[in-house]
């Protein structure tokens, strides 16, 4: 087999993590549930991306995957407490 | 992980509901869950002008869509708080699903910015006052969106606050035991005096993760940044707590913020209380007839203060 194939059996998969913005490398064959445990993620609070199709908490992900792990908590005001 | 309904390849999966959904059955869950809500809190009817709060976010486009797929008349208003680029992108994201999903369906988009009136963003304002950013943030959201709505007669003002964000402000109510605040938690507020408009939520039925997913699946493009000026904030403290025991016992969510509602409707016609309780303490402002607890509201007197303050 090519060196370049090679490379690219053997790249972890790129997971792309919000606040901050950041890429990490994580090392497959991985379930998301365990992936997002190994980043201490709440599954409640995160949604995960493969490509760009939404993939459930038992889907296997593989070396050479791009993965977005999106953040879904937002708000700050607690809005609607005050009579005005 | 199959779809519960169809058993095709599920690509969300419910554990508060021990479920889980493809694409299409998914939209289908939402849609029910948005129709239910509407229906058994007598939000509004078809025929009604409903005026959605867009904020750019995943629950306020989201909103709007399904509102729009449900057959709603639902315009929406934009509030440019001009906090540099947030205010930029989110302000795109709203413009960009006004002109290629709402436009198409008669869908009207209106747009207020801060900058405009008060010369100077939320930050500047909110050191001005000496309050939280969040604080002047919802002041001048609550305003603008009530003054559009009763100057454009708006049957109902609908805002995107999903099952978490009210769950966590009941978690934040109780925690402080502001109790005079509880009557105001329920999904749909009465337009108790003249000048008010009534405000809706039709979202209380679903979780902040369901809907991001929803956004997702159905290609609505939303700013996923964090506001900037949120950070640290004590709902995002309580959200966080509140996913943990989530994920921990899927369902605590829903029975909190269901069960406090189920409670209170029990406890006495609380629309009736309520509008007894606004109509003995507000009153019209002076300034801008919005009704008000003091001679002037909280908005007109921040304005005083920054068009005196801020160089114009």
């Amino acid at each position: 087999m090519p060196l370049a194939c090679m490379e690219a059996y053997d790249a972890p998969m790129q997971v792309q993590l919000s606040h901050p913005a950041r890429t990490v490398e994580v090392k497959g064959p991985k379930k998301v549930k365990a992936l997002l445990r190994e980043l201490n993620l709440v599954v409640e609070a995160h949604l995960v991306i493969k490509g760009d199709e939404l993939v459930t908490e038992d889907e296997m992900l593989y070396d050479g995957d791009q993965i977005e792990i999106r953040p879904v908590i937002s708000g700050g005001s607690p809005r609607f407490t005050s009579p005005e | 992980m199959n779809c519960t309904k169809c058993k095709t390849k599920a690509v969300i999966g419910l554990p508060r509901h021990n479920a889980a959904f493809c694409k299409g059955c998914f939209n289908g869950f939402v849609h029910d869950q948005v129709a239910r809500a509407i229906k058994s809190e007598r939000m509004f009817g078809k025929e009604e002008r409903i005026l959605v709060a867009v904020s750019g976010g995943k629950d306020s486009l989201a909103l709007w869509d399904i509102l729009l797929k449900l057959g709603y008349r639902a315009d929406a208003l934009y509030v440019n708080l001009g906090i540099e680029a947030y205010s930029e992108q989110s302000h795109a994201k709203v413009t960009k699903f006004a002109e290629a999903v709402a436009a198409s369906q008669g869908a009207a988009l209106h747009l207020h910015t801060v900058e405009q009136e008060a010369g100077a963003g939320i930050k500047e304002l909110a050191q001005l006052i000496h309050r939280p950013t969040c604080s002047t943030c919802g002041t001048i959201k609550r305003y603008q969106f009530n003054r559009v709505a009763i100057e454009q007669n708006y049957d109902v003002m609908a805002t995107g606050h999903n099952l978490d964000d009210e769950a966590a402000r009941l978690l934040g109510n109780v925690l402080h035991w502001q109790e005079e605040y509880l009557d105001k938690q329920g999904p749909s507020l009465p337009a108790s005096v003249a000048g008010f408009a009534k405000k809706v939520k039709p979202l209380y039925r679903l979780s902040e993760r369901e809907l991001a997913a929803y956004a997702v699946l159905n290609r609505i493009d939303y700013i996923v940044e964090e506001c900037p000026m949120a950070k640290g904030s004590k709902m995002l403290q309580y959200k966080e707590v509140l996913n943990r025991l989530e994920t921990e016992s899927p369902g605590t969510k829903q029975t909190f913020y269901w069960g406090f509602l189920e409670k209170q409707s029990k406890k006495q016609p609380t629309a009736t209380t309520m509008t007894e309780k606004d109509r003995d303490v507000l009153h019209p402002c002076t300034s801008c007839s919005q009704p008000t607890t003091a001679e002037v509201c909280s908005y007109c007197k921040m304005m005083v203060r920054a068009k005196t303050v801020v160089p114009r």
